[in-house]
């Protein structure tokens, strides 16, 4: 009789194990997305060397920054690295965002490329196409451009395409008429190729912030701010990793920077201020003043 | 208390419906995930179809360009009805010419989480708003997308005949299969134990199960060895260890049940109390063993000289009690008697010694000496002591007038069976005699007992005693015989045509070889049978 109850005991507990073995559903990844830039490089980098699997981070690359807007809508992701232009579009649309770890600050890298010198644009009639992404960073940047060099009253032909899209239109089509492009780096190296210059820049038109963080949902935040702080700790050894060795981290990215050369990535560093550390008074200050919520930054 | 029956029926279907709950759980779940799969099919669909949208859009003018993706969109999803493009309340582009207007936003799905099956079933349209620019203006639009009823029900329903057919029926079927082995294998075998262990009769047949078949077997086991033993109980406390006869506890039984019944048929039956003479004597000189082997042999005589219906029992030592019903009348009974008597003083050989017997017999008759067994036994054990002191080896009756009554009777059978023998009877014929005419006109035989010390004794005595012995057939036959042979002897010697009369018992002719022999003897004497008179 007892060894009867014992075995059915014995089944029932394998059952029952059986059982949570069978129900246990792995913990859903964080998903994040970040589009091709520079500054995002060491999210690339992380991924590459396998740091974001321990992490359970699932991380999503597309074109532009406008894609990384759409993607996300779609709800299936805990947040995306961005501007504080998309930062603001999506908190309009109750996304619950913070940011948590900052990247960089566009120091050159977002950029008013055009087949004319400023003067003349100044000085054409034609109407201007101008290709931007209109639904970026790439608006505020064109608008503080043409206020910088007092060029409201010119006739523009705004055509809304993603860098990659222009990038191909540029390359089909000779440029037979005035134009302006507002992209970002690593597009302009190829663009430059193109018979475009850059004639304006995050590093030169003073009224502009640009900055670049990972933003994810409060809630996410909340509940894996562990696998955060660790993610941040990284992006630092990323980071720091550049600096040592940048032809092995080059070697890592590039497939994310739309293959650029080691050349054309080294220059893009060039064009950012990395932020990973503390950051400055006075950039605190224009955060604050451009209502960025840094107090939640790991 | 809870019968097994409902027991399992009980647990059967706790456990159905666990199962049934879980089903519906599960299936409730399922059709969630799915409305969720859809769902976020939809939305993707919509953010794909609205981001192309709006990363090609120019301008107003140029919005025909998208017709072939919506429809492309539509043609290739078997979920979508219809895909509509529009501003505020206009529709720029429809895939459905039939749609002349927007439905109301409130009817619209524009949050795409924890929609649910039910909801995507009642043919909502979702909706999203895309940002589009014209130059650098923001330009919202709204792209609508319209479900397939259709395709949706018929999605959704799949899956509820499959669950029906793979899940709930096969249950119930099991469910059911399972009622059936528990009931042929657990509960009726249980039921058919518990009648058993009940009333432990008509033993059920094997079971299938080991264990139910052990207590059946044991049970079986035991109530056999119960009955045998209560068998044994029940014999050896109705009879006597001795002589293996019925004790007087089998015989009061018998005796009340007789008691009933000739009360109910006014009938008469004799008790009769027999105490064997001088067994003492036999005890004291041949020894307890000798006596009891005795006692044993008179039980088996007396068993043979009675009858199947009557009842012996032995009631103390040498005392044994005999029930005697049944009998025509109580010559009859005295025979029976007798024959006991008889038998039982004969000489007997116990072991080597020869032992001679003999009785003594009271009798008591119910109801008239006693309508009850203590009764009965009290006077017929006093008749017993009348018997013993009137010299032993005899029967006397309890009432005093009725012994010397069949005493009479007695001798009077006796005395008439002699006069059979000796031919003691003779037939006298009184003439008829014409009145008118003075003529005798015939004769009328009649039959006289001259008793060699009692002188004449009247037919009225002696005819019903010979009709209750048996001995009016022999004696009617006499009759006739004597009376047909004058007869012939009186045409033989004076011609005359007188009508003899012959007087003949009821018993006679309820003899059946009475008519057949009647017609031989008119045949032997050769008579005319209009002469005869019966």
């Amino acid at each position: 009789m007892l060894k009867n109850l014992k075995v059915i005991l014995m089944i029932i507990m394998i059952a029952l194990a059986g059982l949570t073995g069978c129900s246990s559903q792995p913990e859903p990844p964080i998903k994040l997305i970040a589009n091709s830039w520079i500054g995002y490089s060491p999210l690339f980098y992380a991924k590459e060397k396998g740091w974001l699997k321990p992490l359970n981070i699932e991380l999503s690359t597309v074109v532009s920054l406008g894609e990384s807007i759409m993607t996300y809508k779609t709800g299936h992701f805990n947040g995306l690295a961005g501007t504080q232009y998309e930062f603001a579009k999506l908190q309009k649309q109750n996304a619950n965002l913070v940011p948590i770890i900052m990247f960089d600050r566009s120091n050159g890298g977002d950029m008013v490329m055009s087949n004319l010198s400023i003067n003349s644009l100044k000085k054409t009639t034609e109407s201007v196409d101008v290709y931007l992404e209109i639904n970026s960073i790439n608006s505020a940047v064109f608008k503080d451009f043409i206020k910088a060099h007092e060029l409201e009253n010119k006739t523009f032909n705004f055509i809304n395409k993603d860098p990659l899209k222009t990038l191909a239109q540029i390359k089909q089509s000779p440029i037979t008429q005035p134009l302006i492009i507002v992209t970002y780096s690593p597009y302009n190296f190829e663009l430059s190729k193109h018979g475009l210059n850059i004639i304006a820049s995050t590093k030169n038109i003073e009224d502009i912030l640009v900055v670049d963080a990972l933003y994810v949902k409060k809630s996410c935040l909340t509940e894996h701010k562990a696998h955060f702080i660790k993610l941040k700790q990284l992006i630092n050894q990323a980071i720091q990793d550049l600096h040592t060795n940048p032809r092995d981290y080059y070697e890592k990215v590039k497939p994310y920077l739309e293959n650029s050369s080691y050349e054309e990535f080294s220059a893009s560093l060039n064009q950012i201020e990395w932020l990973n550390s503390e950051l400055s008074e006075p950039l605190i200050k224009k955060l604050n003043h451009t209502s960025f919520p840094i107090r939640d930054l790991l | 208390m809870l019968s097994t029956q409902r027991f399992f029926l009980g647990l059967l279907a706790i456990i159905m419906l666990s199962l049934y709950a879980t089903f519906i759980t599960y299936y409730l779940s399922e059709q969630q995930t799915k409305a969720d799969l859809i769902t976020e099919e939809i939305h993707l669909t919509l953010s794909e179809t609205g981001y192309l949208i709006s990363t090609s859009f120019d301008s107003l003018s140029g919005i025909q360009s998208f017709k072939s993706l919506l429809n492309r969109k539509v043609a290739q999803s078997n979920l979508i009805s219809s895909m509509i493009l529009a501003q505020g309340t206009t529709i720029l582009l429809s895939t459905d010419p039939s749609i002349k207007t927007l439905p109301s936003r409130l009817d619209s799905i524009t949050t795409f989480s924890n929609i649910s099956a039910q909801k995507l079933l009642q043919s909502p349209t979702f909706e999203i708003t895309i940002e589009t620019f014209s130059q650098n203006k923001v330009m919202p639009l709204t792209l609508l997308l319209k479900v397939n009823d259709y395709a949706f029900a018929n999605y959704f329903s799949k899956t509820r005949i499959q669950y029906i057919s793979t899940l709930v029926i096969p249950t119930l079927l099991v469910t059911l299969s399972l009622w059936a082995i528990l009931h042929f294998l657990l509960m009726k075998p249980l039921v058919e134990l518990k009648k058993y262990a009940y009333y432990s009769k008509r033993p059920p047949s094997k079971f299938k199960i080991k264990e139910l078949e052990a207590i059946r077997s044991s049970l079986v086991q035991t109530f056999d060895r119960l009955e045998k033993e209560q068998k044994a109980l029940y014999t050896s406390a109705r009879t006597d260890e001795l002589s293996g006869l019925p004790n007087r506890n089998h015989l009061n039984e018998r005796l009340n049940w007789l008691i009933e019944e000739s009360s109910r048929s006014k009938s008469e039956f004799a008790y009769l109390f027999i105490d064997l003479d001088n067994f003492k004597n036999i005890n004291d000189t041949l020894g307890h063993d000798i006596g009891d082997e005795l006692l044993m042999m008179i039980a088996g005589i007396m068993q043979e000289v009675i009858r199947d219906y009557d009842i012996i029992a032995r009631v103390g030592g040498d005392e044994f009690v005999v029930v005697l019903s049944q009998y025509q009348n109580h010559i009859e009974l005295n025979h029976i008697i007798q024959r006991i008597i008889a038998k039982l003083s004969e000489i007997h050989t116990v072991g080597t010694y020869p032992v001679r017997t003999s009785a003594s017999i009271g009798v008591a008759f119910y109801p008239k000496d006693g309508i009850d067994s203590r009764t009965l036994l009290k006077n017929s054990d006093i008749a017993m002591y009348e018997a013993k002191k009137s010299g032993k080896n005899q029967i006397h009756y309890f009432t005093e007038s009725l012994h010397q009554t069949i005493l009479a009777e007695v001798e009077l059978e006796n005395d008439l069976r002699s006069a059979l023998q000796n031919q003691e009877f003779e037939l006298y014929y009184q003439p008829k005699v014409d009145i008118a005419s003075g003529k005798i006109i015939g004769a009328e035989s009649l039959v006289r007992w001259h008793h060699p010390t009692k002188g004449m004794i009247s037919p009225l005595q002696f005819i019903p005693i010979a009709e209750q012995t048996g001995l009016m057939i022999e004696l009617g036959e006499w009759i006739l015989h004597q009376a047909l042979q004058q007869q012939q002897k009186w045409q033989e010697l004076y011609q005359t045509d007188l009508l003899l009369s012959i007087n003949i018992s009821a018993v006679q002719f309820g003899y059946v070889q009475f008519f057949s022999n009647f017609q031989s003897l008119c045949n032997q004497f050769d008579l005319d049978l209009k002469l005869i008179d019966i």
